[in-house]
C-alpha cells in the first residue's frame, strides 16, 4: 500500500436509516449537537426550519426526509454544518460514524441501482464489510425543493 | 476642478494604485530580462491610466503619462533600445504618481510638479535623451514638495483603513451575541443566587453590561459614514440636469457630517436623486415663469442632513412653483387610484403621487419619466425603515422631508406569537393594536370594520401556516399601512416589545415571502422578521378583489 492520502481524500462517513454515506470531510465546517430547528414558514418538506449557530442564523436540512427514509430512529439524532454557495446550512443525520481517506479512483462509479441523482451521488465504495454511498453533499443540501429522485428513474 | 466627483476620483485611484503595484513589478522584471511581453504590459498600463485619468477629468496626470507613453512606444516598435537609463525614468514615474495618488485623495484639484522630472529626462522638445543629464539638484521646491506628500501620508495613515464590511458584520455578530449570553447570565441570576445576592458579582455583571454596550456602539460606529459622501452626487446631478433644461439653479447643502449606517446610505442614492432630479425638472419654474412670479431667477434647492432622535432626517426643499393639489386630485381619480377625494387632508392629497401608476408630468421626459415614479422612492424608503413626508406651498416651493432610522441593524419591533411560534414585526409599519372578540370579526368575510373602515382581514396562521382556524375568542389585531393600504393583520398573542439585531439570513431564506430577516430573541433563540409589505402586497388586492365579489 503506497497511496498517499492528502485532506481533500478524507471522507466523513455517517448513518441515515440502515444506510452509511459518505461526504467530503473538507466540505463540512462542524459537528454539533443537535438542537431543534425553529420553524421557518412556505420553505419546502425537508427544510426542517433554522438554528441559532453562535449569533448566525442558519438553516437545517433533514437529510432523512430528502432521502425519503421513513423507518424511526430513536437515538439523539446530529447535525453536520456544511459551507455551501448559499450559505452555511446544517444536515441532520442519524449519526457520525468515522473519518475515513479513499481515493478518487477508488471510488465505484454506480451501474445497477440509480435512485438519486447523479449530481448528487458519486458512486460507492467498500469499507470494512460495508458499502458506503458518495454524496456530493454542499449541492444535495442545497437544493431542498428539488425531487431527490432522478427524473428517468420515476419515468 | 471643483465639480470633479470625488466618488469618481477615488475608484480612479484605487484601480490606479493597483496598476501602479505591477507598474513597479514590471520595472523590476524588465531590470533583470527586457522582454515585449513587459513592455506590452507597461503599455497597457500606462495608456489604461492615461485614459481613465481623464475620464475622471484628471487631465494633468493624463498629460504628465504621455510622455512615458511615448517613450514606451518607442521601445515597443524597436526605435530605441532599452536601459538603465530609461527603467531609472520608468521607475522615477512611479514615484512621481504614487506620491500625486496620495495627494489627490484629500485634494481632487492636486497637481504634482514634475518638472525636475521633465528636465531630468526629456529636452524641450520632449522627447527622452538618453545621456545622463547634468547634475540634479533639489531646490527648495521639491523639499516642499516633498513635505506635502508626507504630511498627507501622515493622515491617510490615521484615517483611511479599508476594512471589508463583511469583517464588521462578524465583530457585530459576535458582540451581539455576547450580549445575548448577557442577558440569559442576568435573567438567571435571581435564581441562581437567590436572596443572597452577592454584591460583588452583581457589580461586575452590571460593569460587564455597560462595557459590552460600549463595544458595541464602538463597532456600530465603524459602519457609519458621513451623508457628505453622496451630496457631491446629488449636486452633480442637479448642476448636470439643470444645465439640459437651461434653469439656473444654486445648490445649498447642509450637515453633511451627519453619519449614516453604510448600507443605508447605498439605498438612499437612487431615491435622493430621483427626487432632486424631479425638483429640478417639476419643482424649479423656467426663467419666464419665475421672472413672472417675481422670483429671483435663480433657483435654490436646499439639501440638509440633520440627527433627529433615533434617526437622520433629510430636508430636500426648492423654491420652485410647488405641488399643484388640483391636479394631484385630477390625474389621481384620471388614473383610478382614488375614488372618495372629498375630506381628503393635503398631506394625503400629496401622498397620492406615492401611488404606483401616478405621475404628474403631463408630458413624459428623458428626465423624471422614465417609468420610475415616485412609487419606487417610497418602495425604496420602505425597504430601509425610511418615511417621507411632504410640504408643498403653491407657488413657493416643496420640501421633502425624509425620516430614516441611522442603521438597519436594530429595529424596534413587537414580538407575537402565532401557532405557538414566535415571529418579529417591525413597528414602523404598525399603526394600532387591537383586541377584538371574534364575533365582531367578519372572518369569513376576511374584513374587519376597524371605526366605520372597512379593512382587509389575514390572520397570520393563514399567511405562515396555512391555517385557517384559531381557538381563542379574543385575538388581538394589529392595523398596518404599508404603500398606502391600510390592512388589518391577525396574531394569537402579543408577547411584547423588543429591540431587535438584524441578522441578515442566508439567500435560501427568500424563497419564503414573509420574511425579510432574522433575529435572536431574547430567549437566545433565533426569530424571524416579518416582511409585512410583502404580506400586505400579496393579499391586500386579493382580498379587495373576494370582498368585492361577495358584496
Amino acid at each position: 500500500m503506497s497511496e498517499v492520502y492528502e485532506e481533500k481524500d478524507k471522507y466523513l462517513v455517517y448513518r441515515i436509516g440502515d444506510e452509511l454515506y459518505a461526504s467530503r470531510l473538507l466540505d463540512f465546517v462542524e459537528v454539533i449537537e443537535y438542537t431543534k430547528p425553529k420553524i421557518v414558514p412556505n420553505m419546502s418538506h425537508c427544510f426542517s426550519g433554522m438554528i441559532n449557530l453562535r449569533g448566525l442564523i442558519i438553516g437545517v436540512v433533514d437529510l432523512r426526509k430528502k432521502l425519503d427514509i421513513t423507518e424511526e430512529f430513536s437515538g439523539k439524532p446530529s447535525m453536520l454544518i456544511c459551507d455551501t454557495e448559499v450559505g452555511p446550512i446544517g444536515a441532520i443525520i442519524d449519526k457520525v460514524e468515522y473519518v475515513v481517506p479513499f481515493l478518487q479512483s477508488e471510488i465505484q462509479d454506480l451501474k445497477l441501482e440509480r435512485k438519486m441523482d447523479k449530481t448528487y451521488l458519486k458512486g460507492f465504495f467498500q469499507y470494512q464489510e460495508n458499502l458506503i454511498t458518495v454524496i456530493e453533499i454542499k449541492s444535495f443540501v442545497s437544493n431542498f425543493d428539488e425531487n431527490t429522485h432522478s427524473q428517468e428513474n420515476v419515468a | 476642478m471643483s465639480e470633479l466627483d470625488l466618488e469618481l476620483v477615488t475608484s480612479f485611484l484605487d484601480e490606479a494604485t493597483d496598476l501602479l503595484t505591477e507598474w513597479e513589478r514590471l520595472c523590476l522584471l524588465l531590470e533583470k530580462a527586457p522582454g515585449a511581453q513587459e513592455l506590452n504590459a507597461l503599455f497597457r498600463i500606462a495608456h489604461n491610466i492615461k485614459g481613465s485619468s481623464r475620464a475622471v477629468g484628471l487631465n494633468e496626470v493624463g498629460e504628465f503619462i504621455h510622455f512615458i507613453e511615448d517613450v514606451i512606444v518607442s521601445l515597443k516598435d524597436n526605435k530605441s533600445e532599452f536601459n538603465a537609463r530609461k527603467l531609472k525614468m520608468f521607475l522615477g514615474a512611479h514615484l512621481i504618481l504614487s506620491d500625486w495618488f496620495m495627494v489627490l485623495r484629500m485634494e481632487t484639484s492636486y497637481v504634482h510638479p514634475y518638472e525636475d522630472f521633465l528636465k531630468e529626462f526629456f529636452n524641450e522638445e520632449k522627447v527622452f535623451i538618453d545621456e545622463q543629464a547634468v547634475e540634479q539638484h533639489e531646490d527648495e521646491k521639491g523639499e516642499e514638495v516633498s513635505q506635502k506628500v508626507q504630511s498627507v501620508k501622515n493622515v491617510l495613515k490615521d484615517e483611511v483603513l479599508r476594512v471589508s464590511t463583511k469583517k464588521i458584520d462578524g465583530l457585530l455578530n459576535l458582540i451581539g451575541e455576547l450580549s445575548i449570553q448577557q442577558s440569559i447570565l442576568e435573567n438567571s441570576m435571581e435564581s441562581l443566587m437567590g436572596k443572597n445576592q452577592d454584591s460583588l458579582v452583581i457589580s461586575s455583571l452590571n460593569l460587564g453590561r455597560k462595557i459590552t454596550k460600549e463595544i458595541y456602539s464602538t463597532a456600530f460606529g465603524l459602519r457609519m459614514t458621513p451623508v457628505g459622501g453622496i451630496y457631491q452626487r446629488l449636486e452633480r446631478a442637479i448642476k448636470d440636469l439643470s444645465r439640459d433644461l437651461g434653469k439656473s439653479i444654486e445648490v445649498e447643502l447642509n450637515g453633511s457630517e451627519v453619519e449614516i449606517d453604510k448600507t443605508i446610505l447605498d439605498k438612499l442614492i437612487d431615491p435622493l436623486t430621483h427626487i432632486v432630479r424631479n425638483s429640478v425638472d417639476h419643482g424649479i419654474e423656467n426663467d419666464q415663469e419665475r421672472k413672472n412670479a417675481n422670483k429671483s431667477l435663480v433657483g435654490k434647492i436646499t439639501i440638509t442632513s440633520l440627527k433627529e432622535g433615533d434617526g437622520v432626517e433629510i430636508h430636500i426643499k426648492d423654491d420652485g412653483k410647488g405641488l399643484n393639489q388640483k391636479r394631484i386630485l385630477e390625474k389621481a381619480i384620471e388614473k383610478g387610484l382614488v375614488k372618495n377625494t372629498e375630506g381628503l387632508t393635503k398631506e394625503e392629497i400629496f401622498g397620492l403621487i406615492f401611488l404606483p401608476g401616478f405621475s404628474t408630468a403631463e408630458r413624459v421626459t428623458n428626465v423624471s419619466g422614465r417609468g420610475v415614479g415616485m412609487d419606487v422612492v417610497m418602495k425604496t424608503l420602505e425597504e430601509i425603515n425610511g418615511k417621507i413626508f411632504i410640504a408643498s406651498d403653491e407657488g413657493k416651493g416643496t420640501k421633502f422631508k425624509i425620516v430614516i432610522p441611522t442603521s438597519l441593524s436594530i429595529v424596534d419591533s413587537l414580538i407575537v406569537s402565532v401557532a405557538q411560534e414566535h415571529y418579529v414585526l417591525p413597528i414602523n409599519v404598525l399603526q394600532e393594536v387591537v383586541d377584538v372578540r371574534l364575533i365582531d370579526l367578519k372572518k369569513h368575510d376576511s374584513v374587519y370594520v376597524h371605526r366605520g373602515e372597512v379593512l382587509p382581514f389575514i390572520h397570520l396562521r393563514e399567511v405562515l401556516c396555512e391555517e385557517k382556524e384559531f381557538e381563542t375568542s379574543i385575538i388581538p389585531i394589529l392595523v398596518t399601512k404599508v404603500h398606502g393600504n391600510r390592512m388589518a393583520i391577525g396574531v394569537d398573542k402579543i408577547i411584547g416589545q423588543h429591540q431587535s439585531v438584524v441578522r441578515t439570513l442566508s439567500t435560501y431564506f427568500d424563497r419564503s415571502f414573509a420574511i425579510s430577516g432574522g433575529t435572536i430573541l431574547p430567549s437566545g433563540e433565533p426569530g424571524l422578521i416579518l416582511n409585512i409589505s410583502a404580506i400586505v402586497e400579496k393579499y391586500f388586492n386579493f382580498l379587495m378583489k373576494k370582498n368585492e365579489a361577495s358584496a
